[in-house]
């Protein structure tokens, strides 16, 4: 009897490990955007307004567009691993047009929910059972803020947001941004992640500003070690 | 209504109790798993589909904050209500029961009133009042 129940306990051990490598033997996840279907994988989530998500086949490699007239809407990608031992994330982006806001963003005030447009952001998000835990953070760049903040979203204290490029000045560049959110999620929550990282996501809004705003990304690699 | 009748307990008995029990569990039981799934299902599963963190928290979150304050008040609102009826409607079903057993017993021992007395608004009105006639043959 005591036999049986050891190999039950392997056979189940044996199926974990299959399991795990199985999940985690498609990371990392790189997104070239170098041919017209790559858009297949990804979801498009409308909050306002569809933003004009394309890919763009260059004659090396290829990039998404993005560009936003007075829209929210963003590309989806779920994904599941751990963020603990797979901390990375890395991506090009190019802001061609921020979204117009009216001065600097007041960052700690209330009421400043009608300028959170970025012309780029990044989202990892961190699902949970019960929503109202989910937790998210997100690398933006922004025109104002200064590089290095992190703020609480006007929207909801479970969104964490992260200035990872500022300013005009490397505008129409490709800027190359690598990013541990391991120790990302815990700068910006105080704490380390309880659960793995669902999904990924990216977006270009001006629904706030009622304005519009162009930028591209490429080369998205997510779920590394850093080597 | 006689010192004999008197509930020196909040149940008369253990059939009372189960009675009681039963009934909550019944009427609480699904009540909680249909909202509980229901909360899910609208709430859970719309998020899961909005995906975007500043959808939810904009659509989602204060619809169900909402919904969680009117539960807030109302689940122990429509809990002390069941548990006050089924507390009331199982006495008015045990209360004669025992009463009518312990009659018949006294009965058996030749002690019996020949009537067995029940409350205002008991169930088993109509079987009472056949076994007083009853008791009341068998006495003469």
């Amino acid at each position: 009897m005591k036999k049986v129940r050891v190999v039950h306990i392997f056979v189940f051990a044996i199926l974990l490990v299959f399991v795990y490598y199985s999940y985690a033997g498609n990371m990392p996840k790189w997104f070239l955007f170098d041919e017209k279907s790559a858009l297949n994988e990804w979801q498009e989530k409308i909050f306002k307004n569809k933003v004009l998500y394309s890919v763009e086949e260059g004659l090396k490699d290829g990039y998404l567009s993005a560009k936003s007239e007075q829209a929210c809407s963003g590309l989806f990608y779920r994904i599941g691993f751990d963020p603990k031992t797979l901390p990375m994330i890395s991506w090009q982006w190019k802001v061609v047009k921020f979204p117009e806001k009216k001065g600097p963003v007041a960052s700690e005030k209330n009421g400043w929910i009608e300028k959170d447009d970025y012309a780029a952001r990044v989202y990892v998000i961190f699902p949970s059972l019960n929503f109202r835990r989910t937790r998210s953070i997100e690398y933006i760049w922004d025109e104002h803020l200064p590089e290095g903040t992190v703020m609480t979203s006007p929207y909801f204290k479970n969104i964490k947001l992260i200035v990872v490029e500022s300013g005009a000045g490397n505008m129409d560049q490709w800027v190359l941004e690598k990013r541990n959110i391991y120790e990302d999620y815990k700068r910006a929550f105080g704490k380390a992640p309880s659960s793995n990282v669902g999904a990924i996501a990216l977006m270009t809004d001006t629904d706030n500003t009622l304005s519009t705003a162009e930028a591209l990304y490429k080369d998205i690699k997510v779920g590394y070690k850093d080597e | 209504m006689n010192k004999k009748n008197k509930r020196s307990k909040n149940f008369a008995n253990k059939l009372h109790r189960e009675i009681f029990l039963l009934v909550v569990a019944a009427a609480i039981i699904p009540a909680g798993i249909a909202t509980i799934s229901l909360y899910y299902l609208i709430f859970g599963v719309t998020a899961e589909q909005i995906a975007i963190p500043e959808a939810i928290a904009y659509n989602i979150i204060p619809a169900s904050q909402k919904v969680s304050s009117i539960l807030l008040y109302a689940a122990p609102l429509s809990i002390s209500i069941i548990l006050l009826l089924t507390y009331k409607i199982s006495h008015r079903i045990i209360g004669p029961f025992d009463r009518i057993v312990e009659e018949l017993d006294d009965h058996i021992k030749g002690k019996g009133t020949g009537r067995i007395i029940i409350r205002k608004g008991d169930k088993f009105q109509p079987l009472v009042e056949r076994i007083n006639r009853l008791l009341k043959g068998s006495v003469k």
